[in-house]
């Protein structure tokens, strides 16, 4: 016969009216090894019971008088949710009908009266052996859920702070609205800003290759990197050279970045960037919209890459919009075709009470999306006051 | 991701249809492999009926190039149409690997 002695910290509940039958299933389960018994006669104490310890296992007689197993068994699945375990029916051969509704009323398995000993200890050991590893699932699954939901506010807190911003529209009169989501708690995307020198602001977005786990790592050695080494100020494609150089060295086989990034003369009302397989950003003016396209491959996969940089005017009154891949891609692809990302920013900018850009394509996404993104959302609009 | 392989004198070429993502990351290094026991040293991947890429797609490409030119071959990406057109273009793909 099997044995439950490995399972002697689970609790079993029998309930059955008949006292001998009761004796016997509970006879046959301490034999086998468990020790945490409850056998009563009584069928609406069980219902008590079930909502107030903790019952790892239910045995319902199928027919007993006041309530029977199956209303039982019924009324503890739509009554008692705390309770989440297995209830097995004792039943009879020949009661065919009842033995197939036992399902329905939320049984999870039948056991035929008079118990043959092998074939009761057999399903008792297996129902909680399941019900054991389903709750180990579970918690894994909710800790897991606690340390990405955690890992995902880490992430975010990469991203510039409201104070800085505040203090950059203050003193330099540049105005950032963003929009930073992603599509799997973790993502790939990052943003930043930062004043390399006096009278100078660089801005770059970047997209690590996936969007899970090992993209989100990437950002934070890539963001690590950063703060080291691009305080002081060069040509934007001197530091895509030097940042292609240290990706290089660093991802694994397949995987890459993206970048954009670009350099403002507040002075001078000059913007000069460079760009590494990134979608070219959009400056707008009142003279209308026109991306910003300077050639270069992907980052981190080459360190022989030479990129070109281009620059524009970026005076008072006028925008930069950057964004990453979802925002034309997947369900927003119809934003990816020739021109209808500029047409549609000129819609959203010709009606005053529109509000936020950035939050109006935000939303776009997540409806055509159904709320559920399929990538990294970045927008940021970049406004010279 | 569907493909085709065939193999011919001069290269092995696989055609591939439908998308290319971080799902089909098994299967397409599986097509490599078996393109690689081709015995040729041309290997082509034809691009025109497939639909849509992802980031995972795009390496997926570049480890095959890799490994392909450790055995002393090459890899040419063929014929790619619209949408996975202007994702190669972007990143800049022709800089690393054939791309016709």
């Amino acid at each position: 016969m099997g044995t439950l002695s490995h399972l002697d910290d689970k609790t079993i509940l029998i309930v059955d009216d008949c006292s001998v039958s009761l004796c016997h299933a509970e006879a046959i389960l301490r034999r086998a090894g468990l020790t945490n018994i409850v056998a009563i006669q009584d069928g609406m104490r069980a219902l008590e019971l079930v909502g107030e310890c903790g019952i790892d296992l239910i045995i319902l007689d199928l027919l007993m008088p006041k309530l029977s197993g199956l209303e039982i068994c019924r009324l503890i699945r739509e009554t008692s949710p705390q309770y989440d375990g297995p209830i097995l029916i004792v039943t009879g051969l020949q009661d065919h009908e009842r033995r197939v509704q036992a399902f329905d009323h939320g049984a999870s398995d039948l056991v035929v009266k008079p118990f043959n000993v092998v074939e009761l200890v057999a399903r008792v050991r297996v129902h909680l052996e399941n019900h054991s590893n389903l709750r180990r699932l579970r918690r894994y699954r909710s800790n897991l859920q606690k340390e990405l939901s955690i890992a995902s506010d880490m992430q975010k807190a990469l991203l510039p702070k409201k104070p800085y911003l505040d203090d950059l529209r203050e003193r330099l009169r540049i105005e950032i609205d963003s929009v930073y989501e992603q599509s799997n708690q973790l993502g790939g995307d990052l943003w930043g800003i930062w004043q390399p020198s006096d009278g100078k602001v660089g801005l770059f977005i970047c997209d690590f290759s996936g969007h899970g786990v090992s993209a989100c790592i990437n950002t934070f050695r890539f963001q690590s990197y950063l703060e080291d080494n691009l305080l002081s100020f060069d040509a934007p494609e001197v530091v895509l050279a030097r940042i292609n150089g240290f990706l290089t060295s660093r991802l694994e086989r397949g995987q890459y970045a993206t970048m954009w990034l670009g350099f403002v003369d507040l002075e001078r009302n000059l913007l000069t960037f460079a760009n590494a397989g990134s979608h070219a950003p959009l400056k707008m003016t009142v003279d209308g919209i026109e991306p910003l396209v300077a050639e270069g491959p992907i980052l981190g996969v080459s360190d022989e890459i030479r990129f070109a940089s281009a620059d524009t005017s970026l005076r008072h009154g006028d925008s930069l919009f950057l964004f990453s891949d979802a925002l034309i891609e997947g369900p927003m692809a119809h934003l990816g075709v020739e021109g209808a990302l500029e047409r549609k920013l000129v819609e959203i900018r010709g009606d005053p009470a529109a509000g936020s850009m950035v939050e109006q394509l935000a939303n776009e996404c997540r409806l055509a999306s159904s709320g559920r993104l399929s990538d990294d959302l970045t927008l940021i609009e970049l406004k010279r006051l | 991701m569907q493909y085709t392989l065939r193999s011919g004198s001069e290269e092995t070429v696989s055609a591939l249809a439908e998308s290319l993502t971080f799902d089909d990351q098994s299967r397409f290094s599986e097509m490599i492999e078996k393109m690689a026991g081709s015995g040729g040293k041309n290997f082509v991947l034809d691009l025109s009926n497939l639909k849509s890429i992802d980031s995972g797609g795009l390496g997926m490409f570049l480890i095959a190039n890799d490994q392909i030119k450790e055995g002393g071959g090459a890899l040419t990406l063929r014929n790619a149409q619209g949408y996975v057109k202007k994702v190669i273009d972007v990143a800049g793909i022709g800089q690393f690997l054939t791309v016709e």
